[in-house]
């Protein structure tokens, strides 16, 4: 404390963490395509974490880490707030499923991802989407790169066999209409 | 393989959101106010050991929160908290709590020395309320609590602005900074039954030329040790709102339901905003079967 009475400022830390807050737009990103209303507050959090916990967040990259922060608070708020949602008739449905905010979505990709598991669609969305490295996508999963490897090739394998199947029923089950020929 | 390469490819033309780089000075201000990891070191800061990282949690925080004073009003409910308003205005809810300072260690409410952080309960943070209010927009209510058990309530305005953390009378209220507000349970609140209340209540006028009411009056709190309790209601104006989330309710009240209790005092504080210095607002909560079960009374 100095004589103001204001925090000594721990400007390593700061400098530090300005490298960690340089991907604010990542982590809002990854909230708004897992269907987050607020992703703006989900981001803010991730980094208020950050901030609290700087010495566990990795220097080369802390993208995985802050991805897998996010991840677990959008995953325990929609675990503990389901009370919350029901406040919102218009988000109670969309709170719930983490595509179902994903407006802008190939229908037909859609229903094909929304057959795969949740952990198995997220090693395929962590490379797509968030851009990771096969590695450090495990890392944010914390699991090895080799349990990775078996499950990004299981979901790319199920995914597509989802997209070449003909089938009626999943396409019955896609809750957009499909686009129409020109 | 080249199916392989391809579905991620289609994927990623499928990307629903781009990551930009987002400036946000506001919101990097306000998480280094907060002490920062204490075991983060300036000169070395390898990557930690659990048993480091132990000592580090049980570690008291001696790093402070930087405090900029900001006006606030006393109110009823004895403990005004102050913070670093500016610092607040885009943050969440969480962080914004989170900013608040609970009691001063030197037994001063509303010191503006005293440091502090508060430690809000993550999963008790939640928008409770929306106000549709014409002419004015979404003024929506949120509520906390903490660990300590005290209670905590902010408004976050049309513009996405939490109520208080803007010196002027749009964001104030009328200068009412404490509107945001973490409050401990009174003493001997837990004699009987009650209604809490933070700094009692507020009152905003939208700027409409079109008939119809312009002033508004929103009072909010908590019920405490009622059992039963479902509604609560404003006596003169009628109006009444659920108990929500066990003990929580925000009422709107339009003041022209209210005639005979307003009798406005010398403020004016512009052409948003005034303060209530009416008379007191009387409350009821009732039970499911619409009978009343315990009454309170705000103000003079």
């Amino acid at each position: 404390m100095n004589m103001s009475g204001q925090p000594e400022r721990n400007v390593a830390a700061e400098q530090r963490f300005a490298d960690v807050f340089s991907h604010l737009g990542l982590i809002t990103a990854y909230a708004q395509r897992r269907g987050v209303p607020d992703p703006d507050d989900i981001a803010a959090d991730v980094m208020t974490i950050a901030w609290r916990r700087l010495t566990h967040v990795p220097v080369d990259d802390p993208r995985p880490w802050l991805i897998a922060t996010a991840r677990n608070l959008i995953l325990a708020d929609r675990r503990k707030h389901p009370a919350e949602s029901e406040l919102d008739a218009q988000d109670s449905t969309d709170a719930i499923d983490p595509l179902s905010a994903i407006a802008a979505l190939d229908p037909e990709l859609e229903s094909a991802l929304r057959t795969l598991s949740h952990s198995d669609r997220e090693a395929l969305l962590l490379l797509a989407w968030e851009d990771l490295t096969p590695k450090a996508a495990a890392a944010s999963l914390g699991i090895t790169q080799a349990a990775f490897r078996v499950r990004l090739h299981r979901a790319r394998r199920r995914l597509i066999g989802e997209l070449e199947s003909d089938q009626p029923s999943r396409r019955a089950q896609s809750r957009r209409a499909p686009v129409e020929e020109p | 393989m080249s199916q392989h390469t391809d579905i991620i490819g289609r994927l990623r033309d499928a990307d629903p959101a781009r990551v930009t780089p987002i400036e946000n000075a506001a919101l990097f201000a306000s998480i280094i106010a907060d002490p920062a990891d204490p075991g983060f070191h300036s000169r070395r800061h390898r990557a930690a050991g659990s048993l480091r990282r132990w000592r580090q949690r049980h570690t008291g925080r001696k790093a402070l929160i930087a405090v900029a004073l900001v006006v606030t009003l006393s109110g009823a409910a004895g403990l005004t908290t102050i913070f670093d308003a500016s610092q607040y205005q885009h943050v969440s809810a969480f962080t914004l709590f989170s900013g608040i300072r609970g009691d001063s260690p030197r037994g001063i409410p509303g010191d503006p020395l005293a440091p502090g952080h508060t430690d809000v309960i993550r999963a008790s943070v939640k928008r409770l309320e929306t106000f549709q209010i014409p002419d004015f927009g979404a003024l929506q209510y949120w509520v906390a609590q903490t660990k300590s058990g005290d209670w905590c309530a902010a408004f976050r305005l049309p513009d996405g602005v939490w109520a208080g953390t803007i010196e002027d009378p749009k964001y104030s209220f009328g200068g009412i900074a404490s509107i945001t507000d973490c409050t401990p349970p009174a003493s001997g609140e837990s004699a009987g039954p009650h209604f809490t209340y933070s700094n009692s209540s507020f009152s905003l006028t939208s700027h409409s030329a079109l008939p119809g009411p312009r002033d508004w009056t929103v009072a909010y709190g908590i019920v405490r040790n009622l059992a039963g309790a479902a509604r609560v209601r404003d006596a003169t104006a009628g109006v009444s709102t659920p108990v929500l989330n066990g003990h929580d309710f925000a009422l709107l009240i339009p003041n022209h339901l209210a005639l005979g209790r307003d009798t406005p005092g010398g403020c004016s504080c512009g052409a948003h905003t005034k303060i209530w210095f009416s008379g007191p607002i009387r409350l009821e909560a009732l039970n499911a079967a619409g009978h009343v079960i315990a009454r309170a009374r705000v103000g003079p």
